[in-house]
């Protein structure tokens, strides 16, 4: 007779596309594709209650257990959703940065959302060495042994001198099982030929942006003052994949009514670029910017907007495409982490990008000594909401973004609830297929 | 033969060494404004 239960964290779905019956566990990430009969036993059973009345034979058993859509007795998996939870949160070993080395830019994109930088200023090379020694010694006193840092702005290629160093001298820390990974997020406006050949040697990773087909990304990412950018953007694109930078990321932001250019885009970009398999690509739709996120309540997605994206994604597979963003799992929030730090010219430090550009929780002090100024400093990391572990959809939604304020919803309903319902069946599907092919 | 009524197509995650970094450092938040994170 069994013991095992049912696992708390189901998700029974049939797959979008081939309608196939597929249960994915949000705390394993184990995903099979079952039987009818079995997934709807399954579906209809108790969590957290015995499954022997669900189950047929020791082998389908088996095969559950492994990927954890049904739970040995011996292990209670709310604890070990909190022991993950908190693994994640203050193991050292991995500490994500992100360095801001300019608020000035040179594009004037219509929907920025970094619309509340107050002016322009570079991260001088004084205070790139004193973040510097911050960081080693960061790396040295938390034994790190994957320091990623995203080099950003405004556009850091504004602020070159101290990008390159910054780029160089970081690198030069690695040794041993110590690694490096820098990735910068540029426009790609500056970007030629020369200027990749230094990068090469000291960047990771390219994250480029264009906005769909020529006349639309000119009228929404042109530059200030005027003038189109496409161009030069799609040549440093193209620059990108040529060089021996070992990963480029293409983001495209899009409004729903958008979707048939950019397929068409898509499908055209997917014709002429070289080395479409070190790019990732990132569709999103454009959301507000900082200054509308102050207001009272959270950002919340249009959910309708968001599936309608997300079936863009099966047609860019299909031509070649692979995503960043759709991978499981998805883990807990970086600004949860106590190691995750967006550090400002200024040398002030916020848990994560919404809070620019006065929200910040720390500062670098000469010396490299990181000095709380908030409350949230020690309250974002310690944050542990009970709806995760009551949620299915807790281990990967986390309770919901730790920094924005608490969103007002006249229903009972859980919004993020509604959209992960809403989601995972397109992500399993997107899953299902990479792993097909793999 | 007897169907098999559990096709398993991904196992999941199996570490839980301490540091496995199983879950951590997702930089990609559905509710990030305007997926300001997502590029990464």
């Amino acid at each position: 007779m069994s013991q095992a239960y049912v696992s708390r964290y189901n998700v029974f779905l049939a797959d979008p596309r081939t309608g196939q019956r597929v249960v994915f566990n949000t705390l394993s990430h184990g995903i099979a594709a079952l039987h009818d009969e079995l997934h709807s036993s399954l579906e209809l059973a108790v969590p957290g209650e015995r499954a022997d009345a669900a189950v047929g034979s020791l082998d389908e058993e088996a095969d559950l257990i492994r990927i954890g859509v049904l739970v040995p007795p011996e292990i209670d998996e709310i604890a070990k959703l909190r022991y993950r939870r908190f693994n994640a949160k203050f193991g050292t070993g991995h500490s994500p940065l992100t360095v801001l080395l300019t608020t000035g830019c040179n594009f004037a994109c219509s929907y920025c959302y970094q619309d509340n930088l107050a002016s322009d200023e570079d991260l001088s090379m004084e205070r790139w060495d004193v973040l510097r020694t911050f960081i080693e010694e960061h790396v040295a006193a938390n034994r790190v042994h994957t320091l990623k840092v995203d080099l950003f702005g405004g556009e850091p290629l504004m602020n070159l001198p101290v990008l390159l160093e910054a780029a160089a001298s970081l690198k030069r820390l690695e040794g041993g099982r110590f690694r490096v990974v820098n990735r910068l997020i540029t426009n790609g406006s500056l970007l030629d030929r020369k200027l990749m050949g230094k990068l090469e040697s000291v960047v990771d990773s390219i994250g480029i942006t264009i906005d769909g087909p020529e006349s639309r990304h000119n009228q929404r990412r042109p530059f200030k003052g005027g003038g189109a950018s496409y161009t030069p953007v799609l040549k440093a694109l193209r620059l990108a994949l040529e060089s021996e930078v070992p990963h480029v990321a293409l983001r495209s932001n899009l409004h729903l009514d958008e979707l048939g250019t950019v397929r068409q885009f898509l499908g055209d970009l997917a014709g002429e670029l070289p080395n479409l398999a070190k790019l990732s690509l990132s569709l999103s739709e454009i959301g507000p910017s900082l200054s509308e996120t102050r207001g009272s309540s959270c950002y919340t997605p249009d959910i309708a907007a968001e599936n309608e994206i997300r079936k863009l994604w099966h047609e860019a597979y299909d031509l070649g495409f692979s995503f960043s963003g759709v991978d499981f799992p998805q883990g807990v929030c970086v600004a949860e982490l106590p190691n995750t730090m967006v550090v400002d010219p200024q040398l002030r430090v916020f848990k994560c990008l919404t809070q620019l550009p006065d929200r910040h929780s720390a500062r670098i002090l000469p010396g490299g000594i990181l000095e709380p100024v908030s409350r949230s400093w020690y309250e974002i990391p310690n944050r542990d909401p009970e709806c995760v572990y009551d949620c299915k959809f807790g281990p990967i939604c986390h309770g919901g973004c730790p920094v924005l304020p608490e969103r007002e919803s006249e229903s009972e309903v859980c919004p993020l609830e509604v959209g992960f319902e809403s989601q995972i069946p397109d992500m399993v599907s997107l899953r299902l297929r990479v792993l097909e092919n793999a | 033969m007897k169907e098999k009524k559990v096709d398993i197509k991904d196992v999941g995650v199996k570490n839980d060494r301490p540091d496995g970094r199983a879950f951590c450092g997702s930089v990609v938040y559905a509710l990030c404004p305007g997926g300001t994170t997502a590029v990464f």
